[in-house]
């Protein structure tokens, strides 16, 4: 008997919460007029940044160095054929400004890095002359780069880039230090084998001007060994990347100040050798 | 008479529930707003990635554009002038591939290309600089380093003669002779030839045809016997060398 009365008084109690929890939400919006209340409220704020940090940002979304140029842009309309006209334009002008570039810097005497990401391959250049050539495995670009047209592509890529700073997992140049010996005794005693060579895996970042990171990275895991290294290498990377506080976000959501990174993964051979071989204040011509 | 009292008592004391309605409408303002921020929270911290969607939606305008600039009534006549540019400067780069045998070391592989124009005619080990630093007395240092760049060879010599430079002797631990003292002449070490590029540099033969590969030279490009031949009758004085 008390039983019954027990599990009734559990199914009353029940019922009396659930209808607590209908008043609820009954309650808070009683008619129509304040449920559209909350709901503008709800929206107001995703809403304002969708149209004021997507939708204006992307409509003419520019690279940094192409800002002040101030160009008017006419937009016509274009039927098919046009359309592929211009297609086969855009390609011959990338092409005619990646040559022009190298032509520039063929005259000059300088070791020079062309990278063609549509052909897939890197080259070190001295006086024109391609030395060494590499192909690119993998490229992961920054994801603002597809947002430019080529009106703006073509600005900022108008002229070599120029090497500002650079670091990587391995030394640019393995310099050895050797007192010379006192006398024959001691120089027999110094060793002659050269040293076996550095197997460290290669990830390297070069930083040039208008805001372009390039990347050359040896196509590998890293092994244990190396873990300790990596790590350094990108606390170093997340040194040189300027920091953005969400109000600085706000302020500017374009971002057209913020760097574009392109990471080239290639063969170990390709990265030790291209990293090594280009000087330390290199040109670079890049076609996208 | 009963019926204008009760109306005139409501017009006085309005329903209570009228007040509570003002206060609703309120609360259900201030709940959508502190939800809002909540749901902008994600978006802010996620700023590109939301441009990034976004922008596959973009109409693509970047043709129009182009054809605005360049003008619908010209895109023929520009791809005409576009491929006369692009002609005129593939024949002026292509200007800078040597005529003549060149060849490329590659110091960070120690391998070397024969190449005429486009074409490999050779390929081989070779060594280059150690990058070692040697320090001597009275702050005297030397780096062994192979020089980098675009260099022509000077002049051609069979059966070299290696003048030691200081440094040969410092390094050995042995006391510094005078300039033309005969210790300085060193008979065989270079190999069979040698192709002279300045400033000391050379590229000769080798005794250490293990150490083929590696980077263990004073600075000149040491080449095995059967290669340094082949290199020494494929390049003419004048050929250009191109180190990296």
């Amino acid at each position: 008997m008390n039983t019954i009365k027990n599990s009734s008084a559990a199914e009353n109690s029940n019922t009396v919460e659930k209808t607590k929890r209908k008043n609820f939400f009954v309650g808070l919006f009683t008619n129509w007029k304040q449920f559209i209340v909350f709901l503008l409220s709800l929206l107001i704020f995703p809403v304002l940044l969708l149209v004021y940090a997507t939708i204006i940002p992307i409509s003419d979304y520019k690279p940094a160095a192409e800002i002040g140029a101030n160009k008017t842009q006419v937009s016509v309309s274009l039927d098919d054929a046009q359309k592929e006209d211009i297609f086969k334009i855009i390609n011959l002008e990338k092409e005619r400004d990646f040559e022009k570039n190298r032509l520039s810097l063929a005259s000059q005497d300088s070791i020079y890095l062309v990278i063609n990401v549509p052909e897939r391959s890197m080259a070190i250049e001295i006086k024109g002359v391609q030395v060494r050539t590499a192909s690119i495995l993998r490229v992961e670009s920054d994801q603002k780069i597809p947002l430019f047209s080529h009106e703006h592509t073509s600005v900022w890529l108008a002229d070599p880039f120029v090497l500002k700073k650079y670091f990587a997992t391995i030394p640019k140049i393995p310099i050895v230090i050797k007192d010379a010996p006192k006398d024959t005794i001691e120089a027999q005693k110094l060793s002659s084998k050269p040293l076996p060579p550095d197997s460290t895996i290669v990830l390297t970042s070069l930083y040039f001007d208008r805001n372009l990171i390039i990347e050359i990275n040896q196509d590998a895991i890293p092994v244990e060994r190396e873990l300790a290294i990596v790590e350094a290498y990108n606390v170093k990377k997340l040194e040189y990347m300027p920091e953005k506080t969400t109000i600085e976000k706000l302020l500017n959501p374009g971002a057209t100040d913020m760097p574009l990174t392109i990471r080239l993964i290639v063969s170990a051979a390709d990265a030790r050798a291209i990293y090594r071989a280009i000087p330390s204040r290199t040109s670079l011509v890049l076609k996208l | 008479m009963k019926e204008t009292n009760s109306y005139q008592n409501q017009i006085q004391n309005p329903p209570k529930s009228r007040k509570v309605g003002g206060k609703r409408f309120f609360w259900s303002f201030l709940l959508g707003l502190l939800l809002s921020v909540g749901l902008a929270i994600p978006f802010v911290q996620n700023f590109y990635k939301v441009q990034q969607i976004t922008a596959g939606f973009k109409p693509n305008t970047a043709l129009s554009y182009t054809a605005g600039r360049i003008g619908v009534d010209k895109i023929k006549s520009h791809q005409v002038l576009l491929a006369k540019e692009m002609t005129s400067l593939t024949k002026k780069l292509d200007e800078f591939i040597p005529k003549q045998n060149y060849l490329i070391i590659n110091t960070s592989g120690n391998d070397f290309t024969l190449m005429n124009n486009r074409e490999v005619i050779r390929l081989g080990k070779c060594s280059t600089g150690s990058y070692t630093l040697l320090k001597g007395k009275n702050k005297q240092q030397w780096i062994f380093k192979t020089p980098r760049g675009m260099l022509k060879i000077l002049r051609k010599m069979k059966d070299p003669v290696w003048k030691k430079p200081d440094w040969a002797f410092i390094e050995e631990g042995l006391p510094v002779p005078s300039a033309n003292h005969p210790s300085r002449f060193d008979y065989g070490t270079l190999g069979d030839y040698s192709l002279h590029l300045g400033d000391g540099y050379m590229i000769h033969g080798t005794l250490y045809k293990r150490f083929l590969g590696m980077p263990v030279t004073h600075g000149c490009i040491r080449i095995g016997d059967d290669d340094l031949e082949a290199i020494f009758n494929a390049l003419p004085v004048g050929s250009k060398v191109y180190i990296y």
